[in-house]
């Protein structure tokens, strides 16, 4: 005994008809190339380093952008499957927030752009941070 | 649908007992559809895949209930009992490994979770039915894996690894760390599975907002599955590196952080409790409902607090690290998010005593233990918010306190949840009714022993008595006495189980489809289930656990099968 | 396992479909959904396993920026170029493959995904040499870190998370060239029509993934 369509349970397929030509592939291709070289290119002019750090992985992103939507047919594709992809990335986003917010509040080193606070313990500023030993010590 | 197959008429105001023995066994269903050895260790059928985990899962519980006996017998006394310094860190390491790892996070997603998802959505089975034995498998050798490896190497970090003891010392870790990354595969293949399932198989009529609370609960924890474990499994990695070839991403000597390493276990095994407790959560919403005989108060905010709980569980981890040196905005942060948690509990908490309030209530076995749940689960839960205030925590972290804190949830509500569970799901699952009377009894032991054994932990660590600490002043004797007399307690409550379950799995009254005269949808097909779960598929006309017209009986619950 | 020597030959000269699974019956639509959204979920794992070691990456970066700009220097950037740009065109012949596979051009992904594995293996090879100048520098991870052109403190944690980030991206380009020739192989015989064609899309969706990681590691570890 068949049962019917579940009402609701799945949404329409979005991908029972491929694109007929294969061209939008290469376009994409050429696009990531050059993305890739302009990533190159910026990170030969004189910015400061966060610079470097902000527009190397706003590029990155945009090419992930491209290869997820064109390549990996997120464009047309159920609604879920963005979701699950965005979400994804959300969740890595609150790691390294939630992680580096604590490098960089924990001490007031110098990479650091917190001022200290009175009572922080600032002895540790004295502390020189070793080189790895010559011999292998463990 | 025959007439002469109902279960017993329930009115609004009789509680219906466990119904007599008159029914037929089942002529067909899904124990009998293939005897031979291959037929089960191959099977694709979601409900025989669920009991190899309950099998195995059974077994991690009774090995990890020996180290738990064994750590508090050796607490008797302040000094040396029973074993040395090494073994005792060896046995608590060992409990929470097995424990957690092989028991809670599998126990009612993948025993419970496989049964019923597919038969309470009107599927005939789970999306990936070979992946899910995939997915057993991968539990059953990590399993092997990680406690052959803790038994070998004497692992003693606890189950927590902490760097930096867990990478230098010179008892073995790999092993456990592979053996849990394995586990770690198996956990993700099972989320992945039931979430696909639920957006996928749902029969038609079943709506998401018709799903039962049950699988709301399941979808929930299956999300945190996907999305958390897979950074368990690059800790692991991350750890076993470090062990064998002293890389340095946790030494300070090197430069590494070991904070580094706190982050990343924890922001898994923070989510990981909640895998642990939304699937009880998700029992006690169904047996509330059956054992009142009342539709759920509050449907809605229950099925949207299971997935606020996910959500928000994610946010919380650094409450692990409030005196490891993590910095003050983020233990700020973490604390005030770790107090959201208990808004999103107590909803639930109060939904279900709503349902309870004026309801038909049947006191069984499984309604002890949903009494249980909540008590334990407003107590557990409110030490938690308590833990979670930063100043109180840097007195109770490491002590006791924190330690009868988890085991209120973890004991306290997710094994209450899952022995609800099995009582509430035995008829259907196996087709036979156990003694009501021994059922009552070793739950007055359980809920009982639990409180003389947790209690005074709470009261241990709150006058300073540390966690993972072989000796202990003179002082806290009297306590650790009690602690482990309500252990004993506890452990005869579950030999009992054992005994009257394994009993009637043979020799038990025939169940009928509907024993409880339950409102559940895994109720409308017989006991036990036909291997393909429905004779015929259910019309899901009503929602699920919907008791407003029982003053008839809904033909839906009556099987067409009547010999 | 469906046994492509139950499936007949059509006569559009690909294997007819394999039936839909009993507990999908009725109901193909949703199957297909199901395996494209299950493979989706397993690629958020993947994601999330690779997120520890961005963030490790990220936590070391803020501790020592001189020995990371320094070790940066020290990369091939030839190297790591070429390998992005190896990895984006494999990237575009899956595609271009996948395409072809829907449309049931078997022959045509065939030979796609030949080149695609052939541009993973070369990525492994440019890996390798990369390494083996990594080792016989002493720009090693951890303790058996000996490079002395890196002067500021730090200089193993950085290769500590270069190898460990190159080094689990590479064991996933592995088991990606593995998918994709178990795909391939079954595209020589012909199995895929515009009505099965998952098995090419899944193992595509992989190398995909391979490839976004590498869009972020790659600016990361040579050229910021």
């Amino acid at each position: 005994m068949t049962t019917p369509p579940a009402s609701g349970s799945v949404p329409a397929p979005a991908h029972e008809h491929p694109p007929v030509s294969p061209l939008r592939y290469f376009v994409v291709w050429g696009g990531l190339l050059a993305l890739t070289l302009t990533t190159f290119g910026v990170s030969k002019r004189p910015m400061s380093g966060q610079a470097h750090l902000g527009a190397a992985i706003f590029i990155a992103c945009v090419k992930v952008f491209l290869v997820a939507c064109f390549f990996m047919h997120l464009w047309g594709s159920e609604g879920t499957n963005k979701l699950v992809f965005g979400v994804s990335f959300f969740f890595v986003a609150t790691m390294l927030f939630f992680v580096l917010a604590d490098v960089a509040t924990r001490f007031t080193l110098s990479n650091s752009y917190i001022r200290p606070l009175p009572q922080v313990d600032q002895s540790i500023l004295q502390q020189q941070r070793p080189l790895a030993p010559e011999a292998p010590a463990k | 649908m025959s007439s002469s197959a109902s279960s017993p008429p329930a009115t609004a105001n009789s509680a219906p007992a466990i119904s007599p023995g008159h029914y037929t066994f089942p002529e067909h269903h899904y124990l009998n559809n293939g005897k031979t050895v291959r037929s089960w260790l191959l099977t694709l059928d979601h409900k025989r895949i669920a009991l190899l985990y309950l099998s195995v899962v059974l077994v991690s519980f009774l090995l990890g209930g020996i180290f738990a006996m064994v750590i508090r017998i050796e607490l008797l006394t302040p000094g040396p009992t029973i074993i040395e310094a090494l073994t005792y860190n060896r046995m608590f390491t060992l409990h929470g490994v097995v424990m957690i790892f092989l028991f809670m996070i599998p126990a009612i997603p993948a025993v419970f979770g496989n049964f019923f998802l597919p038969i309470m959505i009107g599927a005939k089975d789970v999306a990936f039915p070979r992946w899910n034995l995939v997915s057993f498998y991968l539990y059953l050798f990590g399993a092997i894996l990680a406690v052959w490896g803790m038994v070998n190497g004497g692992t003693d970090t606890g189950w927590t690894f902490y760097t930096p003891y867990s990478t230098t010392t010179a008892q073995g870790v790999l092993p456990v760390l592979l053996g849990v990354f394995v586990i770690g595969f198996s956990s993700i293949l099972t989320g992945l599975n039931f979430i696909v399932t639920v957006h996928t198989l749902r029969a038609p009529g079943i709506t998401w907002f018709k799903l039962p609370l049950f699988i709301w609960a399941i979808y929930a924890t299956a999300i945190i599955q996907v999305l958390a474990t897979p950074v368990i499994g690059l800790v692991a990695m991350l750890l076993s590196a470090e062990s064998a070839f002293g890389f340095g991403f946790f030494d300070p000597a090197r430069g590494g952080d070991p904070v580094l390493f706190q982050h990343l276990f924890w922001f898994y095994s923070h989510p990981a409790v909640y895998i642990m407790v939304l699937p009880a959560m998700g029992v006690i919403s169904e047996t509330v409902a059956a054992y009142s005989r009342k539709n759920v108060f509050g449907y809605g905010m229950i099925a949207a607090s299971s997935l606020g709980i996910a959500f928000v569980g994610f946010f919380a981890w650094g409450h692990h690290l409030f005196t490891s040196g993590q910095s003050a905005f983020d233990a700020g942060a973490f604390a005030v998010i770790s107090m959201l948690v208990g808004v999103f509990t107590a909803i639930k908490v109060f939904n279900w005593v709503g349902t309870l309030y004026k309801g038909a209530i049947a006191f069984t076995a499984p309604f002890a233990y949903i009494c249980g749940f909540l008590f334990f689960l407003v107590f557990g839960g409110m030490t938690g918010v308590a833990l979670a205030t930063v100043s109180l925590d840097i007195h109770w972290q490491d002590t006791y306190f924190v330690i009868a804190h988890f085991h209120f949830i973890m004991v306290g509500a997710v094994i209450m949840g899952f022995l609800a569970g099995l009582h509430y799901w035995f008829p259907k699952m196996f087709g036979r009714t156990y003694h009501e009377g021994w059922s009552l009894v070793a739950a007055a032991l359980i809920v009982l022993g639990f409180n003389a054994t947790f209690i005074p932990q709470f009261l241990l660590g709150n006058a300073g008595m540390p966690r993972r600490y072989y000796e202990y002043p003179e002082r806290f004797q009297a306590l650790n006495v009690a602690s482990t007399a309500g252990a004993s307690l506890l452990a005869f409550g579950f030999i009992i189980i054992a005994i009257y379950l394994g009993f009637a799995l043979l020799y038990g009254p025939v169940a009928g489809p509907n024993p409880w005269g339950s409102r559940g949808y895994e109720w409308m097909t017989p006991s036990p289930p036909p291997t393909e779960n429905f004779d015929v598929t259910p019309s899901y006309e009503h929602p699920p656990h919907d008791y407003t017209d029982d003053a008839v009986d809904d033909p839906g619950f009556a099987p067409a099968r009547t010999t | 396992m469906e046994a492509t020597s139950a499936r007949v030959m059509t006569a559009e000269g690909y294997l007819a479909p394999p039936p839909t699974p009993h507990h999908y019956e009725g109901n193909p639509g949703a199957h297909k959904h199901a395996v494209r959204f299950g493979m989706w979920l397993f690629l958020a794992t993947e994601i999330l396993l690779f997120a520890g070691l961005f963030c490790g990456y990220f936590v070391f970066r803020a501790d020592f920026p001189e020995a990371f700009d320094q070790a940066a220097r020290h990369l091939s950037l030839a190297l790591g170029t070429t390998n992005t740009f190896l990895l984006l065109t494999s990237s575009l012949t899956v595609a271009l493959a996948h395409h072809n596979a829907e449309h049931g051009h078997n022959r045509n992904a065939f030979w796609l995904l030949v080149v695609s594995i052939a541009m993973g293996g070369g990525f492994l090879c440019i890996k390798a040499v990369e390494y083996t100048e990594k080792f016989r520098e002493g720009a090693l991870p951890g303790r058996f870190f000996s490079f002395s052109e890196i002067t500021a403190p730090g200089g193993p944690m950085f290769y500590v998370v270069y190898f460990f980030a190159t080094g689990l991206h590479a064991l996933h380009v592995i088991v990606g060239m593995s998918l994709l020739t178990w795909v391939a192989v079954r595209c020589w015989h012909k199995e895929f029509s515009p009505t099965h064609y998952a098995p090419v899309e899944n193992a595509g969706l992989y190398w995909h993934l391979v490839d976004l990681v590498w869009i972020f590691l790659y600016p990361l570890l040579y050229l910021v």
